[in-house]
């Protein structure tokens, strides 16, 4: 008798998770009606991107058929509505089987980065797309278009990216562009000599070389040489702070003529890696790397002392400042010497596009987003040297005084609400066939 | 000069379609299972380390990678270039040459700014 009852709950103890279990399937799927199949199948076949960005809470956006793109698309100047933008195109892509159409036509301000970003979510969802089909009976076939904006620059870009395929005739002139195209690697290769990231160098040179070309300026050896360093410096960082253990670069230059007639190159570029942020990647290692990070909480205990109810600034941002500086490194203890590869970078760039210092509608910008904070640099803080001889060391303060125990300038680290779910680097400098000839006999 | 031994930095350690030796973890790489430089700092032998041609940056992170932990041991870089001479391919573009050296006394300054056993004064001066 105690033997039927106990199998008698067993078997309501079953039925009573198998309707459960029913239950939040029905649920599921009225959520998404009518791609119970797509989703059933595809779930345990989600690409590592797509896994990484539900685990930062993208895809949970209601789905739309029509997504509008904010009037200044740009993780470095609008965050949280880029994010938002960003977050709803990721749900569509994910959460439905319907076709859907991005939005621009209330788009003022674009940039790289932002644009990028959903490029790399479009390719990965493109190529999950692809895999899915090749494996089952049942297809996806999602169609994703744009409307364009009304500003023409925007369009501009958003066709050299391949987002519209034409650009509304709104000017007499025709776009004129180069795209270096959307370039990723992965470190997970074993054998150095399998590694991309020195042909993906290759890729970036010959495309600032190609860029430069069209202002009859072509890269010497000196300029190939700083150009491959730089890359590599800046790629290897890159890559150290990847979770997926990859990264991202592309890249897009303008020709357009100044009053004169002279010819003037809109160079822009971007490198993204998703996981944790820089400040992230030093307080998780601060146990191993206590000497380093002794140091840069006593320069943050130096800053904090000079906080105002109108000046101050978070732990993350100003972390993520110490960061840039040569010399630190979060894996400081693994091997001792690391971290010099951004703030070369940052050298570089902003002496490539020192046009800026001459004519202000043309100031370079590099943006280091990073978790939620914004590091901005341009022609007027830029780095400078520190030291002399062997000892010098390269700081960047983002002060007038050039003094990185002064607290910087708010317009030029900024800490925002919400949280990039990686590290974006963004670069956008002008060039002429005048002022490069300047800086190569500078430099 | 004549008796080191040499040691031939193979094109293929730049990676896939790659003129240019970079990253810290393929200059680690390229030490610990290529050319072995923790055997040999140990041993009686001089070295020339050759870069070949056609090489057009020579990344500090690799150079790091490569031979910080003989720096280290060496202590200084006198020692170290009593041990290991870095020279180029022959026939290698003379103009190249002079940014390769720029790239290897960039790198070399950075060795030296990790070697300073600095307290955080003098480490943000």
């Amino acid at each position: 008798m105690k033997d039927r009852i106990r199998i008698r709950t067993r078997i309501e103890k079953r039925r009573s998770e198998i309707e459960t279990k029913r239950k939040a399937n029905k649920q599921d799927n009225n959520l998404q009606p009518g791609i119970s199949a797509f989703l059933f199948l595809s779930r345990p076949k989600r690409t590592s991107l797509q896994r990484f960005f539900i685990a930062n809470d993208f895809g949970v956006e209601s789905v739309l058929i029509n997504i509008q793109c904010p009037k200044e698309f740009s993780l470095t100047d609008k965050l949280e509505p880029s994010l938002v933008f960003i977050k709803k195109v990721f749900s569509c892509l994910i959460n439905s089987n319907k076709d859907f159409v991005l939005d621009f036509s209330k788009c003022k301000k674009i940039d790289l980065g932002a644009l990028m970003v959903l490029e790399i979510m479009v390719q990965d969802y493109q190529q999950f797309q692809e895999k899915f089909n090749s494996s089952y009976y049942y297809k996806v076939n999602k169609g994703i278009s744009s409307k364009p904006s009304t500003v023409w620059e925007v369009n501009r870009i958003l066709f050299a990216l391949g987002f519209i395929t034409h650009i509304p005739a709104e000017k007499p002139v025709k776009a004129e562009y180069l795209h270096l195209s959307l370039l990723t690697t992965s470190k997970a290769k074993s054998d150095v000599r399998e590694n991309r990231k020195g042909w993906i160098c290759t890729k970036i040179r010959d495309f600032v070389d190609m860029s430069l070309k069209a202002s009859n300026v072509k890269l010497n050896s000196d300029s190939r040489n700083s150009l491959d360093n730089l890359m590599g410096e800046i790629l290897n960082n890159a890559e150290d702070h990847s979770e997926l253990n990859n990264f991202y670069v592309d890249g897009v230059s303008f020709k357009e003529y100044d009053d004169e007639g002279k010819t003037i190159i809109e160079l822009n570029l971007a490198i993204v890696n998703f996981g944790f942020s820089i400040y992230e990647g030093l307080e998780g290692t601060k146990e191993q790397n206590s000497r380093i990070y002794g140091f840069l909480n006593d320069l943050y205990n130096t800053h904090e002392d000079q906080f105002t109810k109108r000046k101050s600034f978070s732990k993350e941002s100003l972390f993520t400042l110490y960061a840039l500086q040569e010399g630190v490194s979060r894996f400081k203890f693994e091997r001792k010497s690391r971290g010099t590869g951004t703030m070369s970078f940052i050298r570089a760039f902003i002496s490539l596009g020192s046009l800026g210092t001459e004519s202000p509608e043309h100031l370079s910008k590099l943006n280091i987003l990073s978790g939620k904070a914004n590091v901005k640099c341009d022609n007027v803080f830029a780095p400078f040297p520190t030291g002399a001889g062997e000892r010098v060391r390269h700081r960047l303060s983002l002060n007038k005084e050039k003094d990185l125990k002064i607290l910087p300038d708010q317009n030029y680290l900024v800490t925002n609400e919400s949280s990039f779910p990686g590290t974006l680097l963004q670069v956008k400098i002008f060039m002429s066939e005048d002022h490069f000839d300047k800086v190569l006999e500078k430099n | 000069m004549a008796d080191r031994v040499t040691i031939f930095l193979d094109k293929e350690w730049r990676g896939t379609k790659s003129t240019t030796f970079t990253g810290r973890p393929q200059g680690e790489q390229v030490r610990d299972e290529k050319v072995l430089l923790d055997e040999k700092d140990l041993d009686s032998h001089n070295y020339e380390v050759v870069i070949p041609n056609d090489t057009t940056a020579f990344n500090s992170s690799f150079y790091l990678g490569l031979f910080f932990p003989s720096i280290e041991k060496f202590k200084t870089l006198v020692n170290f270039d009593n041990k290991y001479l870095v020279v180029f391919e022959d026939g290698m573009d003379e103009k190249v040459k002079e940014k390769l050296n720029e790239d290897i006394e960039d790198s070399r300054r950075q060795a030296m700014n990790d070697l300073e056993d600095l307290d955080s004064d003098g480490f943000w001066s």
